[in-house]
């Protein structure tokens, strides 16, 4: 029932009027940033936005702007559900609670390659245009690049988990966004300073907190170590602090936690309130 | 076979008891009307079996399924409405029913079947947020059809349509009942459920207070309408009749119960007693008397549609 469920949301999602706006949006605002760095690159014999050497600035340059609106997306299409009391419906004409909940999960995996499509086409393509000889060679992204786009999806499942599951639990498309960008915004800053004034144990908790985490996976200096060697030098003859990235062991670990537990809490919440 | 089967169901939100031991048994075939006034718990009570409240406490099953999974399974084989229709406003009639169709299981033709059967066909195209509510109503129901259902639960299918939308569906579902689809139908139109159905339970404030077949219901003591141009007399010749007592009253019209069952007697006993009557006509007790005889009432609220 879960296939059935993901094909049901997907032709929700192509006819729906707000989800087209959304990736229109996005399409927008990565085709401007994209589009201005081939400008540059045109104009300036400094700066340089051809492939392969933009990969880095494709894949993780617009990765936040990505990760917001396909939450929002998500949202309008979860959310909405339970407005227009379709979630109900579904449910009655005999999908049941966990098979609908499973399309939405699934729907997640999809928007996330969406919108990884989405960078990798728009960025690509700006690129192509200001790349002398496209060879395979320049195409083909390389381990760190593959790195960066595995981040990038599990960073999207992260964001999209916890957009879940706001959406199950307040339910109104406005104030579900309202509630989940207050959180991503502003929230865990607070937290984050509250836990840093108490000290000791709870300051390094802190360090923890999901979204700083799912943020992490989208700085292109935590997949490539040669990225980061010469950002750390750099910033070491500037007298700037060295830049700072996670040890994989940890950061794996702690944003697949969240993300599993947000979509956990997601089905729980979901499966034992009434529709 | 019982295909609902509720025992001591009962649904409580806060201090609301919404559904309070509620027991009933409907039988295949059966076309069973759940009437009831507003708030008196018959969408609480399809909620929980449509698996999409969870009831407070009580068991019930559906087409003899009773687990999750098997209920799961069960409402597969069932089609239901509950209150307003919910479809996607931005999706067309035709496009909404497709997606109801993935998960019942059917195809393209059973689509265009149903939205044939409703009378929807010419409008499909159009999308749900321009349909009317009767429009609404009726893909609702095409909803239902699309699988051929072995049980059919309609919470209050007449509201908002227009009177021959109403008689359109009350065709529709006598159809069906006679082709053999149980049918668990609510409402609180004492006339529609006395039209359509052969079962019937009372809900009042949660509690069944009446269940039964609806011919019983309504056979039992005969009533006569009488009326004769000296109305006391008339009265007064009823009441010392050993037999008969006087019911109601309808204009010039007094409705007289008779336990005997035997009208001419009665007109015999009048006529000896000098009392000539002008009119004299056997009457079938509706369910409308059935029902404010079992509830103690004339003025049931939210029951102002009966009369
Ligand atoms: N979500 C809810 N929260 C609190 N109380 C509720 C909720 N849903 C229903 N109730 C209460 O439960 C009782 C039964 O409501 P229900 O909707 O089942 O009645 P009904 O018989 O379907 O009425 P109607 O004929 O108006 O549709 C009412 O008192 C109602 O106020
Ligand atoms: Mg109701």
């Amino acid at each position: 029932m879960g296939g059935i469920a993901l094909r049901n949301e997907i032709s929700k999602m192509i006819r729906r009027p707000a989800a087209m706006v959304t990736v229109g949006f996005m399409l927008l605002v990565a085709g401007l940033d994209f589009g201005q760095s081939w400008w540059q690159a045109r104009e300036s014999a400094e700066a340089s936005f051809a492939l392969p050497g933009a990969w880095p600035e494709i894949i993780t340059g617009m990765a936040q702007p990505a990760l917001i609106f396909g939450s929002v997306l998500l949202i309008l299409l979860v959310a909405s559900e339970f407005s227009w009391r379709t979630a109900r419906q579904n449910v009655i004409d005999g999908l049941s609670k966990e098979a609908w909940f499973r399309g939405k999960a699934y729907l997640v995996v999809v928007l996330a390659a969406l919108f990884l499509l989405l960078l990798v086409g728009t960025g690509g393509a700006f690129a192509a245009a200001g790349t002398d000889s496209l060879t395979s060679g320049a195409l083909a992204p390389d381990a760190q690049q593959l790195s960066a786009m595995g981040g990038f999806l599990l960073a999207f499942m992260g964001y999209g988990g916890l957009a879940l599951l706001v959406s199950v639990s307040v339910r109104g498309t406005g104030a579900s966004i309202g509630v989940w960008f207050l959180y991503v915004a502003l929230g865990e800053r607070l937290i984050r300073t509250g836990l840093g004034a108490l000290g000791g144990a709870a300051a390094d908790a802190a360090r923890y907190l999901p979204v700083q985490a799912f943020n992490s996976l989208v700085s292109y200096l935590q997949h490539d170590p040669a990225a980061l060697g010469r950002a750390a030098s750099q910033a070491a003859a500037a007298g700037d602090p060295p830049p700072q990235v996670w040890e994989w062991e940890v950061l794996l670990p702690v944003t697949v936690g969240w993300a599993a537990l947000f979509f956990a809490a997601a089905f729980v919440v979901h499966r034992r309130r009434d529709l | 076979m019982a295909v609902i089967e509720t025992r001591d169901l009962t649904k409580r939100y806060g201090d609301t008891l919404a559904v309070d031991d509620l027991s009933i048994r409907v039988e295949e075939g059966q076309v069973f009307g759940f009437l009831g006034p507003n708030g008196s718990g018959k969408t609480t009570t399809i909620g929980m079996l449509l698996g999409i409240l969870t009831p407070t406490s009580g068991t019930f099953s559906l087409l003899g399924g009773e687990g999750r999974r098997e209920l799961v399974e069960a409402r597969q084989r069932v089609g239901a409405t509950l209150e307003q229709p919910n479809f996607y406003p931005y999706l067309t009639g035709r496009q909404n029913l497709r997606l109801v169709a993935r998960v019942k299981g059917v195809g393209e033709e059973a689509v265009a079947r149903s939205l044939e059967r409703v009378g929807l066909a010419a409008r499909a195209g159009d999308r749900f947020k321009e349909y009317s509510l009767g429009m609404k109503q009726r893909l609702a129901l095409a909803g239902t059809l699309l699988s051929d259902p072995e049980l059919l639960i309609l919470d209050e299918p007449t509201n908002g349509l227009d009177p021959e939308g109403m008689r359109e569906i009350r065709r529709l579902v006598r159809r069906l009942g006679e082709d053999g689809t149980t049918i668990f139908l609510s409402s609180h139109l004492l006339w529609e459920v006395e039209r359509v159905c052969t079962h019937v339970a009372i809900l009042r404030e949660g509690r069944v207070v009446l269940e039964s077949a609806v011919d019983e219901l309504t056979a039992g003591a005969a009533r006569v309408a009488v009326s004769a141009p000296d109305a006391e007399a008339l009265e007064a010749g009823i009441d010392a009749h050993p037999a008969a007592r006087v019911v109601d009253r309808e204009g010039a019209l007094l409705i007289a119960e008779l336990e005997d069952e035997d009208p001419a007697a009665l007109n015999r006993h009048l006529a000896e007693r000098g009392v000539h009557v002008s009119r004299l006509e056997p009457r079938k007790k509706s369910l409308e008397d059935v029902f404010h005889e079992t509830t103690g009432s004339s003025e049931e609220p939210g029951m102002e549609e009966v009369a």
